[in-house]
């Protein structure tokens, strides 16, 4: 039924928007597509569920989660090359490449390839609205994608570190001369794409009830087109951006096939880059004169 | 030779090609993360020219015609965006490519399809040979002059008249090429192929050769190549810690050394002697 | 005669902000023009508007009477313009020698830039040149040096080598004795002055008033993206409104007082 997909479509969205939002703000900022996004996702439902299975509260899981994605983006963030320059612009992507196959490994080392249960405490609970089976722990999921959505938001255009972001992303040469910390407000980004992917991470397991070693490299792909139909460095258009892709995604699984999609999503992106880079809502609009 | 030293060859050599073909666009700028479509369109293409009963070398050549069509069809709307965009486009192209092709039955779709010509490791490396003869020859003209040029900085390339977008398109398309001959070696010496070998990992890894190889020089990549193939093999470990191995690689290379291994400067010093001033 | 290079009203404005405001400039074949202001007076935003960096917003721009705003950026080479850049664009991994050689782009045929290797029989005449123009410029003995690892003043000849290898008919130099110490200077306008063709036409952008009154023999100096004096380098140099812009004021110069000076200081050569 097509309200019910449309419900199931929103609710995954959610989570595509944080991952969508840690790609975008990176872009924006930072000027780099930064693969290690998807390794940090996984690594927050991987711990996540390490968590629970040893008995500790939901709580507890994530906020471990969340402070092991964090601590391990600025690991991160140490090892890679200081570039401020934009030649040679490939050195982070790389950097960030290499984190990838590092950190995929090793969870395959330290939790075996195979996908693993999600001991969730909510389950599967559901409610009925209007006729659709809504899933408790996904709305919850959303909600609090929402939230984390609307704090960037916020700490982008009310705080300090947010008018370093903007500043850094307009220049960072220039932002110096002003008196921007440029590397603790790099740190701050990377703090921050940690804090979402893991969040994403860890919310998808609750959702989905699984998680495994690459579970992120899926869910880069839509993050991404997630950040380029709503438009590179745009808040909103990530969470725009990836509501769409999600319904997108349901829609094929239902009228198509599960196969189907990742083919669906792909031309979907080729498309967008060909005649619309700019995406929906205005690339590197992050600088909210545009909201 | 024992076998498992001509099944490493036979690897090395792919992966060389492989290298070269993100070499091309990598020396402009241009990060190109679909080598594995183009390979998978040569060897594909090589495959079905085989079993239509031509010799393999007609049926590379083939491989390589298809790919080098297909980049130049791709790179020109492609080229058209930049940067983080063009990378992601190629990525976006390469997974359609393989997703088109898990789904045609007539090249066995998801369970594969059967080469049935095998080619030995010496042809190999002759057609190896070939290719590192064409790219370094082109390094030496003036288009290899303004590749470097381009990708060292596009904009005051262009004020000398250098038509830098051409200059793209045929790198990338000639990188395609490239590619297709190493989808072409891959297949008729494995002699079976399927659509998911050709996926996002392979690409990466033959960018990543390329680059820790270095870009400065056509000698780059096949160093790059060679030491990141045979490097894990040393070190026969499990596949995963051979991966972690290679990861860390990366992260330090790119950190300590993000110029790549073999820099002019460094040949200058060593081979050539000449005073560093 | 005719200007080669006329500047008709031209005007560049970002917003609101005229960096460029209502120019006119002419400047005749085979001379030798200086442009001088203090810094944001405008002088390389008009060698971005000659070399297709910018797009006049108003006026414009006639190079043998023939408007050529309208041409790429690409193809402004081909119009035989050719610069140098204020912070270097040189490449760093290639030799001396093959910087130059990039210069020389647009006059290769297409088949040769894509057959034939540069130290081959095929390249011979253009090496020939381009080591004749590295030694117009003192740079005999960097010649097959990286251009990374060279001094700033080598790396600053090594930039006007390049553009003087295109054989431009306007060649824009963008301080080229920026960053250098006195001797440098002295040494560098002595080259310039000897390595340029006399046929060629040069417009200089400098802050150094001694480098200019040495290399040029017109000058043309701007001050908030409008002209306030022109005429011989050292006549201008003097001009008082000119000297208040350099060593800068307590209250900006009136642009009225500017019109009412602008007379004075026009006789175009």
């Amino acid at each position: 039924m097509l309200a019910q997909q449309i419900v199931n479509g929103l609710l995954l969205g959610g989570i595509y928007a944080l991952v969508a939002l840690a790609f975008s703000l990176t872009i924006g900022i930072l000027n780099f597509l930064n693969f290690s996004i998807p390794a940090l996702f996984m690594l927050g439902g991987v711990v996540s569920c390490a968590v629970l299975a040893k008995g500790y509260p939901i709580a507890v899981a994530v906020a471990a989660a969340l402070a092991v994605t964090a601590s391990t983006s600025l690991i991160i963030e140490r090892f890679t090359f200081r570039w401020l320059k934009r030649s040679d612009s490939h050195i982070p992507l790389v950097s960030s490449l290499g984190f990838l196959i590092l950190l995929e490994n090793l969870v395959v080392i330290y939790f075996g390839s195979d996908a693993v249960g999600y001991p969730s405490p909510f389950g599967a609970a559901s409610v009925r609205i209007a006729g659709v089976l809504v899933s408790l722990p996904q709305l919850a999921s959303f909600a609090l994608s929402l939230v984390m959505i609307a704090a960037c938001y916020l700490i982008v255009t009310r705080t300090k570190l947010g008018r370093g972001l903007r500043s850094i992303a307009e220049s960072p040469a220039v932002s110096e001369m002003l008196g921007v910390d440029v590397g603790r407000t790099v740190s701050g980004m990377y703090l921050i794409s940690g804090l979402l992917a893991g969040m994403g991470g860890a919310l998808f397991g609750i959702s989905y009830l699984q998680v495994s070693w690459d579970m992120g490299s899926e869910v880069a792909l839509k993050g991404i087109c997630a950040m380029v139909l709503g438009g590179m460095g745009n808040i909103w258009g990530a969470l725009l951006g990836a509501l769409i892709i999600a319904i997108i995604e349901v829609l094929t699984i239902s009228y198509l096939s599960s196969d189907a999609v990742n083919v669906v999503v792909y031309s979907v992106l080729l498309a967008l880059i060909l005649l619309m880079p700019n995406g929906l809502l205005g690339d590197r609009a992050l600088l909210v004169e545009r909201m | 030779m024992s076998g498992y030293a001509l099944q490493i060859t036979a690897i090395l050599i792919v992966n060389v090609v492989a290298a070269y073909a993100a070499y091309m666009p990598l020396a402009c700028g241009q990060l190109n993360l679909g080598v594995a479509g183009f390979m998978a369109i040569g060897a594909y293409t090589a495959a079905v020219v085989s079993s239509a009963g031509w010799s393999i070398f007609v049926s590379i050549a083939g491989g390589a015609a298809a790919a080098t069509l297909a980049g130049l069809l791709i790179s020109i709307p492609v080229l058209r965006a930049r940067g983080i965009y063009l990378t992601i486009a190629t990525l976006a192209f390469s997974e359609i490519i393989t997703a088109i092709i898990l789904n045609l039955p007539a090249v066995g779709g998801a369970s594969g399809f059967v080469v049935p010509d095998h080619i030995t490791v010496a042809p190999m490396l002759a057609t190896m040979a070939v290719v590192a003869v064409v790219a370094i020859w082109l390094s030496t003209t003036r288009f290899g002059l303004c590749m470097t040029a381009v990708r060292n900085d596009s904009r005051g390339t262009a004020v000398f008249g250098v038509g830098t977008r051409r200059l793209e398109v045929t790198a990338l398309t000639i990188g395609a090429g490239f590619a297709g001959v190493a989808g072409a070696l891959y297949a008729h010496h494995f002699n079976y192929i399927e659509a998911q070998h050709f996926n996002v990992l392979l690409s990466t890894y033959a960018v990543l050769f390329a680059l820790l190889g270095g870009l400065q020089t056509p000698l780059g990549p096949p160093i790059g190549a060679v030491v990141f193939t045979l490097l894990p093999e040393l070190l026969r470990s499990t596949d995963q810690w051979r991966y972690v191995g290679f990861g860390i690689c990366v992260i330090l290379l790119m950190l300590l050394r993000p110029e790549g291994l073999l820099t002019r400067r460094l040949i200058r010093r060593t081979v050539l002697r000449r005073a560093y001033t | 005669m005719k200007p080669m290079l006329f500047l008709h009203g031209v005007t560049l404005a970002f917003g609101g902000l005229s960096v460029v405001d209502n120019l006119d400039i002419q400047v005749m074949r085979g001379s030798r023009c200086g442009l001088i202001g203090p810094n944001g007076a405008g002088k390389t935003t008009i060698f971005n508007l000659l070399s297709g960096i910018y797009r006049v917003t108003a006026g414009e721009i006639l190079l043998d009477d023939r408007p050529i705003d309208d041409v790429p950026l690409d193809q402004r080479i081909h119009l035989g313009i050719g610069r140098t850049f204020q912070n270097m664009r040189l490449m760093k991994h290639l030799t001396v020698l093959e910087n130059i050689m990039l210069g020389q782009h647009r006059l290769v045929a297409p088949w040769r830039r894509i057959l034939a290797p540069l130290g081959s029989p095929l390249n011979r005449a253009y090496r020939d040149q381009a080591t004749e123009t590295a030694l117009s410029l003192g740079l005999g003995d960097h010649m097959q040096q990286l251009a990374e690892g060279l001094s700033y003043g080598v790396q600053k000849r090594i930039e006007v080598a390049r553009a003087l290898a295109a054989k431009p008919r306007l060649l824009l130099l963008d301080e080229p004795a920026a960053g250098l110490n006195s001797t440098e200077r002295a040494e560098l306008c002595n080259i310039l002055s000897s390595s340029l063709p006399p046929d060629m036409t040069v417009l200089v952008v400098e802050h150094d008033t001694e480098f200019v009154k040495s290399l040029c023999n017109h000058a043309v100096a701007l001050n908030f993206g409008r002209k306030i004096a022109e005429g011989d380098p050292a006549e201008v140099c003097r001009d008082p409104i000119v000297v208040e812009a350099y060593l800068g004021m307590d209250e900006p110069v009136h642009p009225a007082a500017l019109n009412a000076n602008r007379r004075r200081g026009s006789n175009a050569a």
